[in-house]
């Protein structure tokens, strides 16, 4: 097996924000996106009101996809998401204690009925995968800040996140860390460098340990 | 068994405690606190005073807080000296506190304003839960304020009484607000949205006096001679480190307590960390001191570690910001308005139209600051850049670009 740590070649790998022991997650291999955003309109769907793509398109607030493709240095397509870090630094930044993470699936939530839309975890997230936008599940619609959830509701029912299920072309995958990094068809897993942050609080959670 | 010993039990002082404790089952932690009461979080003052933040969302930490934890609260007592040959703080009953291991965590005061009628009925600082519940129960006798200091916290505090209904005035001594962290443009904007919000905003006014009637705030005059008419007077003219009561103990103060990356005070034993110290500022290159409440917790889980034994350096920090008033947000972050020459050069989009106004300071092939105002979702992206001191290749308009990703930057990163 050979991992590139390179500084060089690094996009969207959730892979090295696993912190040890089994976890699942989605893995992104930029290389098989082909930009067709089928996963940006799925992670809309998932997260409106109807579910549907023909009547989501007339809800208000319009629904919005918390997974962007855009186009990366290489002018290759690249879909961008929350990473779920361990530790998290929106999580570090919030004031109002608004995001947790969900030990069960690993991710990182945000709880609308607390966010007091400060923006202080736009500033915190290295990868820019949070935005601002009015919630529908509130009971005033508030704008809060909206971000990938992991689809933790389908994962708790066993089913694949939606923008996993939308995508056909392999560039996202949901699976065991570990055994997606043995597959040997994906032997060269371009790693991505962990924020500087992260890396500090990982040292003191080791050292607390 | 090593004794601890914690002042201040805010952000930093219970973050270091935490780790101790994380560190050692059994042992003996004190944390001395002049605030009595569970712990809260300060930045949500503003937020609880307008009504965004429910009262009881402000508490930091659950109820029965210190006996869980296995702290030792000295509540309500001030340190007010501390004495590094006899290895102790002195409290303001005369009480002799031992330490084997002390951290200074004694955060920061608002800077005072020395101006007639301060003593009066209805004038406030903005720092403290009693501040805020002071400022609370005036306003049921309110209809006119007056915030001095067009920084964050008088900013935030003006849009927190204006959602209240009161009308507010804002006093600024420089020519725009947040001269701090924005720059002509950005706060030409900020400016546009709170009068667009109904605060009133005075700039380059310095307050000379506040009048009373029977003992309470009637009115502010300024420098000009224009009195403008109130009930209530905040002021928020920024903060100084709390390190008066060190004096004489030999510890290092410049602006702040001077570290080293450890967060090691120059006396033996004794750390700091918190609003009260000076530490390194990756933009500017030199120790500074940064008044952020997520500094304020990492550099009190790293000196807590340290205190236990561990030797994990503090790499610093930016000072960076987050503001939001109605839909508008603004992000800033490093050297956002540099001063003329020095070799900083800036990169602006700005586009009336769409409110959209992003700047980048760089410094040589570093990008150095940052201001992103209502398009803030790649902020994050450029503060790590600074924050990790990349090289940049090129540093062109691309960042600002609306399409801007962090793919883009991978290259570099
Ligand atoms: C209104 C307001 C809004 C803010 N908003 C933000 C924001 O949005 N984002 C952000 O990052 N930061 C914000 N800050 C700054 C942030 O609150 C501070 O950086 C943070 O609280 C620093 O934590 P600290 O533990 O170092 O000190 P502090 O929180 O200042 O706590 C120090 C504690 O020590 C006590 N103490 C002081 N002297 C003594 C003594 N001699 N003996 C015993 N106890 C003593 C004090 O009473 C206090 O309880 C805001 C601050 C204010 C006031
Ligand atoms: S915007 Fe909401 S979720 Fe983000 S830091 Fe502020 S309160 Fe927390």
């Amino acid at each position: 097996m050979r991992i590139f740590s390179l500084r060089g070649s690094m996009l969207g790998r959730s892979v090295l924000y696993y912190k040890g022991g089994t976890m699942k997650t989605v893995i992104v291999h930029p290389e098989k996106c082909i930009g067709c955003k089928h996963c940006m309109i799925a992670c809309s769907i998932e997260h409106s009101q109807t579910k549907d793509l023909f009547s989501a398109i007339s809800e208000r607030p319009l629904p919005q996809p918390r997974i962007f493709v855009d186009i990366a240095h290489n002018l290759a397509s690249f879909p961008n998401r929350c990473r779920h870090c361990s530790p998290a630094p929106c999580l570090e930044a919030c004031p109002s204690g608004a995001i947790h993470r969900d030990e069960e699936v690993e991710s990182i939530l945000i709880d609308g009925s607390r966010c007091i839309n400060c923006a202080m975890c736009a500033m915190a997230c290295p990868f820019g995968v949070i935005r601002y936008w009015p919630d529908w599940r509130l009971p005033s619609c508030n704008e809060v800040a909206l971000k990938c959830d992991n689809c933790v509701e389908r994962l708790k029912a066993g089913s694949l996140p939606a923008c996993v299920e939308a995508c056909k072309t392999g560039a996202l995958v949901y699976g065991e860390v570990n055994d997606i990094i043995r597959e040997r068809h994906l032997v060269a897993i371009r790693q991505e460098r962990i924020p500087d942050e992260v890396q500090l609080w990982r040292s003191v959670n080791a050292a607390l340990a | 068994m090593k004794d601890y010993l914690v002042l201040g039990g805010s952000a930093a002082g219970l973050a270091a405690a935490e780790a101790i404790r994380r560190k050692s089952k059994d042992a003996k932690i004190a944390i001395v606190s002049d605030e009595p009461g569970r712990p809260y979080n300060r930045p949500l003052l503003s937020f609880a005073l307008g009504g965004t933040t429910p009262a009881d969302q402000l508490f930091a930490r659950p109820g029965q807080y210190y006996t869980s934890w296995g702290f030792d609260c000295l509540s309500g007592k001030r340190a007010e000296g501390l004495d590094p040959q006899k290895s102790h703080v002195v409290l303001d009953n005369g009480q002799k506190v031992d330490y084997d291991v002390l951290l200074v965590a004694t955060g920061s005061s608002p800077a005072p304003l020395d101006i007639p009628g301060m003593n009066l009925e209805g004038v406030f600082y903005f720092h403290t839960k009693k501040d805020m519940n002071d400022v609370n129960a005036c306003l049921k006798d309110t209809t006119q304020a007056v915030v001095i200091g067009g920084g964050l916290v008088g900013i935030r505090v003006a849009d927190a009484l204006q959602k209240r209904g009161v009308q507010v005035t804002v006093l600024i001594a420089s020519p725009f607000p947040l001269s701090q962290i924005a720059d002509e443009a950005s706060a030409v904007m900020v400016a546009d949205v709170l009068r667009a919000r109904g605060v009133h905003l005075v700039t380059r006014a310095s307050p000379v006096e506040i009048q009373g009637k029977n003992g309470s705030v009637a009115g502010m005059v300024l420098e000009n001679g224009e009195t403008i008419p109130c009930q209530l007077v905040v002021v928020g003219k920024g903060v100084v480190p709390n390190t008066r009561f060190l004096e004489g103990s030999g510890i290092q103060i410049r602006r702040g307590i001077r570290t080293s990356s450890q967060l090691r005070t120059n006396l033996p034993g004794v750390f700091a960390a918190g609003d009260v110290v000076e530490t390194l500022d990756l933009a500017k290159g030199y120790p500074d001191l940064h008044a952020l409440w997520p500094a304020a917790v990492e550099q009190g889980r790293i000196a807590g570690c340290n205190m236990s034994g561990e030797t994990i350096a503090y790499h610093g920090t930016i000072s960076c910001n987050a503001i939001r008033i109605g839909e508008f947000h603004m992000v800033s972050g490093g050297i956002s308005n540099p001063p003329e020459g020095n070799g900083y050069q800036s990169i602006v989009c700005h586009s009336p139209k769409r409110r959209i106004y992003k700047k980048i300071v760089t410094k040589g092939d570093r990008i150095v600051g940052m201001i992103f105002v209502n398009d803030i979702a790649s902020a994050g992206v450029i503060i790590r850049l600074i924050k990790q001191k990349r090289r940049l290749s090129s540093v062109d308009a691309d960042l600002l670009a609306p399409r801007f990703n962090v793919g883009q930057i991978s290259l570099v990163l």
